[in-house]
């Protein structure tokens, strides 16, 4: 009887005591009560560090995180806006409006920027408060879409790949000299660029006035300036680039597609050197792109900052490590985009710049070359 | 219930109507407890079953499969090692097809808080062997103790873009003790299970589109990529007493009281582990019946069960609680059963239950708060066509109230059972046809099941 005893308290204690160590206990603190207050201002045109309300403006606030609507609310009299009941995530704040300081000026402001609200920065937090600073919209000449990840295909194809730039100044700008480049990763405060690819626009940089582009005009630069469409298994599915305005062209790949029709994109006369051998291509799904006034064209120490007209960063991935300096952009743009899905990287309105691709750039279902998106 | 749906193998789309009309020995609890230590056998037997399973869900989920097919061929023997103890073994093997089924990575999407999608649309298959082990031993003058093991590993593979590999992985482990006198018994019985499941997902197009549900409403986005993948641990302990006062000759009164714990833990993973969710269940579930035999010809039982329990889930992503759950079931019955001889007998029962939902998403404001009145009628029949031949029969008709995720009031459930045995000279040739129809009050549309099973038993 001693012995069963014993085997019925040990049986006993054994499962009391798993019960109590293999669960955990509960979370005290709830998502969905996220609260975010944003203040809204614009410097004094008296004195530039003191901050004006902004009211009356739509705010917008999208998070990629989960499928929740985007929210939205308007800047009351101190230029404030509260978005509550949130889930902790990474957010992207967009405010835009017309500000007219006198009867004959208009002034396009921004205010953008991403939060990134997840458990861990907010310590525990469930409120937070940041003011956000409006500023000008950067116009000016500009990578306006990237597309880079291929059509939907089961056979790799992804060499329907090109850039678009625009021209949001109000004057002619001119192509001469410039270069484009695919980034290597780079020190986020250095002041030179690392560079994987270097091509070049004919011509005299600064100088030159022989290849201009308008304002309000779209340039496509081409990886293969060819009816894509022609290839069977995508046929349909991609783009026509025959009518590019530019073609990358590698000067020492052997059998280099070239189209005769289209002008290349290269090394200016050997000005740059080129090392790769293989066609220009960019990462379907995370690369960094610049397009330079070509004032710098030497690659070995790096491309001055300096010389930089427009830089864009993309990744898939939200968790990307960031590799290019982030006075060129904040951010990085693309998150969620996949690869051979037809999909195109553009900005929000053509032009639209404030530095901050993850702002500036939304994911369109299909490639836009030579024009915007709805 | 809330505890067995871990099983890789548990066709958890098809929701069996229980006839309880099994009015068998009242010395034998284990139909109640599931306690290895309560099985009673006195002869060595063998069983060879082969069940086919045909679900069409004309009504269905959005993460439900349009069709099912559910293979299973099993062999289970008993044999008495001596008096005193005995030992049970058994293997199965199942193949089970689901079609056209929406997105779900999982084999049933609801059944977990952390389910995951992808973009596809196509026909899994799931298939792999079980083994079965039970022992009992009566280890001094009238206690008995038991132990009990179920291994099994699964594989399927979803056949379309993205490919979905899954591999599962089940173990369960029960332990008991009874103490067993003819018109006493009293008892304790314990239960451990766990199960690993890995699932990848591979592009042939474009990327994985993977997305994590937080409940059944919001999901997380995870990155698109090439290859996708994802693991699942679950465990869950059991653990309770049971009583019986009387016997089986005269009115008896049994009584089960167990506890669960159920824990599911869902990750992502590339280089590195990605947590996205953890969830816990804790329960009680209560059974109990009273028995009454007045006469040869008449036995009868009312029975009751309360089954309630608490789900809590957590972001492993925020770290923080996003949803909340509390399910009961109280049910009462009872059933009565009419031998007029050895060869002939028909059974008559009801039960009503009431059931209580109360859902709570808090990532994005979601909750359900359901109550309501569920009823069973059902009635059946056992008689011999010839000497060597039997019948059975069993018809139940009823009314269940379903999760909001059902998106309809209720279901009108009817279900038939047919049930041919005979007697060869080498054993029981067993033949079972059984259909259930699950109809929603407001859809033209409904679930069936229907199945088969052939088995024999060795005389």
């Amino acid at each position: 009887m001693k012995r069963n005893a014993i085997i019925i308290i040990t049986f006993i204690s054994v499962l009391l005591l798993s019960s109590c160590l293999l669960f955990e206990s509960k979370p005290d603190a709830m998502d969905g009560s996220l609260e975010i207050n944003l203040t809204f201002t614009i410097p004094s045109e008296a004195d530039s560090t003191v901050g004006i309300p902004v009211t009356d403006m739509p705010v917008k606030i999208t998070t990629s995180n989960y499928n929740i609507p985007e929210m939205y609310d308007t800047t009351d009299e101190n230029g404030k806006v509260y978005f509550t009941d949130l889930p902790f995530a990474y957010y992207t704040v967009e405010a835009y409006t017309i500000i007219r300081p006198d009867g004959f000026t208009e002034i396009e402001v921004v205010g953008a920027k991403v939060l990134e609200l997840v458990a861990d920065s907010l310590q525990g937090e469930t409120v937070f408060e940041d003011s956000l600073s409006m500023e000008s919209s950067k116009r000016g000449l500009k990578i306006n879409e990237v597309y880079t990840v291929g059509p939907p295909n089961n056979i790799f194809y992804f060499y329907d790949q090109f850039f678009e730039l625009y021209n949001g100044l109000s004057t002619t700008a001119y192509l001469d000299g410039m270069i484009f480049l695919r980034l290597s990763r780079t020190e986020l405060f250095a002041d030179t660029l690392s560079v994987t690819n270097i091509y070049q626009f004919p011509g005299t940089p600064i100088t030159g006035r022989q290849y201009p582009i308008e304002p309000g005009e779209f340039v496509v630069l081409a990886g293969k300036a060819m009816d894509h469409n022609l290839i069977g298994p995508i046929s349909g599915k991609t783009v026509d680039l025959s009518n590019a305005d530019w073609e990358f062209l590698n000067m020492i790949e052997a059998g280099a597609y070239d189209n005769p029709n289209v002008p290349n994109l290269t090394t200016n006369n050997g000005q740059v050197t080129q090392r790769s051998r293989v066609d220009f291509m960019v990462g379907l799904s995370g690369d960094g792109l610049a397009l330079c006034d070509g004032t710098d064209y030497d690659q070995t120490d790096g491309i001055n900052v300096n010389s930089v007209v427009d830089c864009v960063e993309y990744s898939s991935s939200e968790t990307h490590t960031k590799e290019v300096p982030y006075v060129l952009d904040a951010s990085f743009g693309g998150v969620g985009q996949s690869k051979y899905s037809g999909s195109s990287l553009e900005r929000i309105r053509p032009g639209f710049d404030t530095n901050n691709s993850r702002v500036d750039f939304v994911i369109i279902n299909a490639p836009t070359p030579g024009y915007h998106h709805e | 219930m809330a505890f067995s749906s871990a099983f890789a193998f548990d066709d958890v789309f098809s929701r069996e109507i229980v006839f309880s009309s099994n009015l068998g020995d009242n010395t034998d609890m284990h139909y109640l407890t599931g306690s290895p230590a309560s099985i009673i056998y006195k002869k060595n037997t063998e069983v060879f079953s082969l069940t086919t399973l045909f679900g069409e869900n004309g009504y269905q989920r959005t993460y439900d499969p349009a069709t099912t097919q559910h293979i299973g061929i099993s062999f289970n023997t008993l044999r008495m090692i001596n008096e005193r103890s005995f030992f049970i073994a058994g293997i199965s093997y199942d193949d089970m097809r689901l079609r056209d089924m929406f997105g779900s990575r999982e084999k049933d999407f609801y059944d977990d808080y952390f389910s995951t999608i992808d973009s596809s649309m196509g026909n899994t298959g799931y298939y792999g062997p079980q083994l079965n082990l039970l022992y009992n031993l009566e280890i001094a003058k009238d206690l008995f103790f038991g132990v009990s093991g179920n291994y099994g590993v699964e594989r399927g593979l979803k056949d379309t873009f993205p490919e979905t590999i899954t591999i599962m992985r089940n173990s369960s482990y029960g332990i008991g003790l009874d103490y067993r006198k003819p018109f006493f018994a009293i008892g304790l019985h314990g239960r451990y299970y766990d199960d690993q499941s890995y699932y990848e997902s591979v592009k042939s197009y474009s990327d994985v589109k993977a997305k994590t549900y937080i409940g059944y409403h919001v999901f997380y986005n995870e990155n698109s990529a090439s290859t996708s993948k994802k693991k699942r641990n679950r465990m869950g302990l059991e653990y309770g007493g049971h009583l019986r006062v009387g016997g089986d000759k005269a009115a008896s009164i049994n009584l089960s009281v167990s506890g669960l714990h159920r824990a599911s833990r869902a990750e992502m993973y590339t280089s590195y582990s990605k947590p996205r969710g953890l969830w816990q269940r804790k329960g009680i579930h209560v059974s109990t019946n009273i028995s009454v035999h007045p006469n040869e010809q008449i036995k009868g039982r009312f029975y009751g069960e309360f089954l309630a329990y608490n789900d809590w889930g957590m972001s492993l992503i925020s770290n923080t609680l996003v949803l909340e759950n509390r399910e009961s079931y109280a049910t009462l019955g009872a059933v009565a059963k009419y031998n007029p001889s050895d060869l002939q007998s028909a059974i008559i029962g009801a039960e009503i239950g009431k059931v209580d939902y109360d859902y709570i998403e808090y990532v994005f404001p979601f909750s359900d708060t359901k109550a309501g009145i569920e009823w069973t009628l059902f009635g059946g029949a056992e008689f011999y066509l010839s000497s060597k031949t039997k019948l059975n029969f069993n018809l139940e008709y009823g009314k269940e109230v379903p999760k909001f995720y059902w998106n309809t009031e209720f279901f009108q459930n009817t279900g038939v059972i047919i049930n041919l045995e005979q007697l060869f000279s080498f054993g029981y040739i067993d033949l079972t046809f059984e259909n259930i129809n699950k109809k929603p009050s407001d859809d033209s549309q409904s679930i069936s099941y229907m199945q088969v099973g052939l088995s024999y038993r060795r005389k």
